[in-house]
């Protein structure tokens, strides 16, 4: 803190922000440095250390810092919504990267050439075409099941939305770490973790899933109605994505084919 | 003002933000209005009503805005960098309809067969537009940083007065992207065919009167007129430079292009 008086509306200040107009109390003159990061990194790119913070409070307690953010604790946290684009568009990238590795390198794993579908293959080229449209649709019905399921906080639909926004913020990085992994298929002496990662993310994404249901509303159930729950939890969530992936493929057999 | 603590850091509070970590002391339960307004309108797509107040601070009176936000008033300013890009983004938007328009009502205009450099250039210009565009903020805030040293202003806040004075530039090109519409209205394509002067010569106005506005206290008329009139000559020099050099660049420096 440098001045007694905001530099912004001139009310008296003492901690580090005006709590008339919510300036920062510390505002210098603009320097090359500040230009640079302030002005174009945080300004055009939207990096800040909130990004760092909640990619962290998503991955390891999803749950307690949704719950945190849905109380008030809201500051430290960027926007998990934009978040969740931002990843998309990483995964976008590495994909891309990762399919024209595919034709430049030797693959050091067998292709399972034996189960050829057209409409599927056809719906997951639609479905990776949509893939932010068909993420964010996620949200709000899953935010449903939730809504549905596990509601003795007496929370609103809203507030259950922002409970999944975190899971899948989650869900994303685990998908992240997967496309990674797909990059060993080009070393020979660790091509095995490719397939390894077949089993890996259903592993993670279960685990992460439990994890992230528990410290949102595990202290609200016993333990027998919560297993309950969340068994009914678990299977809606598979039988929906079977269900999406059902309908896209009798769309396109019908009316697209 | 409803909690008498802070619900993010517990600090006591008693007006509109906290002290101690800035946020908001009447943030209440998420509800599904907070949740549009905030969480998806403010916080994925950005738009919040700081955009509308910097846009007509730009285009009104752009340089008392930049020279209010250098001098610390800048909670209320949309980042100006970051409304440039949104501004570039809607003008190519607008100017595309207009092509995909002209294109359904005049059908396709068959161009003069070009040689490759010029396709290269045209190519170039509609592909790094923003980024062309982007790089005359830095000159500008170059030229007046050496022109106007009284003020005693460093780079940095040059480059916002520069940010700032380009973005009523783009908001003038958009507004006469958005007049050239009238292109498609029988007996009033006059007009269409004036904005091709009126708009160059709207922006090269706006962009002298605000540096005259600008620094016009630290110096005396004649040598402000003087300093305006060499940032005038200075400017378009290094357009045309620019120009030459991207010409060399995709002629391979023989300047021969049909």
């Amino acid at each position: 803190m440098e001045t007694h008086v905001c530099l912004n509306c001139k009310s008296p200040i003492e901690g580090k922000f005006c709590s008339n107009c919510g300036q920062k109390t510390d505002t210098h003159r603009i320097t090359l440095k500040h230009f640079l990061f302030h002005d174009i990194v945080h300004g055009v790119w939207h990096l800040d250390k909130g990004i760092l913070f909640t990619l962290k409070q998503a991955s390891i307690r999803p749950g307690k810092a949704a719950l945190d953010y849905i109380a008030g604790k809201r500051v430290g946290y960027y926007n998990i919504f934009y978040l969740i684009l931002i990843l998309i568009g990483l995964g976008i990238f590495i994909d891309s990267i990762y399919m024209s590795s595919l034709g430049k390198y030797v693959s050091f794993v067998e292709p399972d050439t034996d189960k050829y579908d057209e409409a599927a293959e056809k719906s997951y080229e639609i479905i990776s075409t949509y893939i932010k449209f068909f993420l964010l649709l996620s949200i709000p019905a899953y935010a449903l099941n939730s809504y549905i399921l596990f509601n003795k906080k007496r929370l609103l639909y809203s507030e259950h939305l922002i409970i999944f926004g975190m899971f899948l913020t989650g869900f994303i990085i685990i998908f992240l770490l997967e496309s990674f992994l797909m990059f060993a298929e080009f070393i020979e002496s660790i091509a095995f973790l490719r397939s390894f990662s077949f089993y890996l993310t259903p592993t993670l994404s279960l685990i992460y899933i439990l994890n992230g249901l528990y410290g949102a509303f595990g202290k609200d159930y016993s333990k027998a109605s919560f297993a309950f729950r969340t068994l009914l939890y678990i299977t809606l969530f598979v039988a929906e994505i079977k269900l999406a992936s059902f309908a896209v493929q009798y769309y396109l057999k019908h009316y697209y084919l | 003002m409803e909690n008498r603590f802070c619900l993010n850091c517990d600090f006591i509070v008693d007006n509109k933000f906290c002290p101690n970590c800035g946020q908001k002391t009447d943030t209440h339960r998420i509800t599904a209005k907070h949740f549009l307004f905030h969480d998806l309108l403010h916080g994925v797509w950005h738009i919040e009503k700081g955009i509308l107040f910097t846009i007509k601070q730009a285009f009104i009176r752009p340089g008392t805005a930049a020279l209010e936000y250098i001098s610390g008033k800048r909670i209320k300013y949309y980042n100006v960098f970051y409304l440039l890009l949104l501004v570039i983004g809607f003008t190519i938007l607008v100017s595309s309809t207009y092509d995909k328009l002209s294109h359904h009502y005049y059908g396709t205009i068959i161009l003069p067969k070009e040689d490759q450099s010029g396709q290269l250039f045209d190519q170039f210009l509609s592909n790094y537009s923003k980024l062309i565009i982007y790089s005359f903020v830095p000159l500008f805030a170059l030229n007046s940083f050496l022109l106007f040293r009284r003020k005693k202003l460093n780079f940095s806040e040059n480059l916002i007065i520069a940010g700032m004075i380009f973005l009523g530039v783009m908001t003038i090109i958009l507004m006469g992207e958005i007049l050239y519409f009238t292109d498609f209205l029988k007996y009033n394509n006059l007009f269409s065919q004036a904005l091709d002067y009126l708009t160059p010569f709207t922006i090269s106005i706006y962009v002298l009167i605000n540096y005259y506005k600008i620094f016009k206290n630290e110096y005396k008329t004649s040598g402000i007129v003087f300093r305006i009139l060499l940032f005038a000559i200075m400017m378009s020099f290094e357009i045309l430079f620019l120009g030459l050099f991207l010409i060399g660049y995709f002629t391979g420096w023989t300047f021969n292009m049909k």
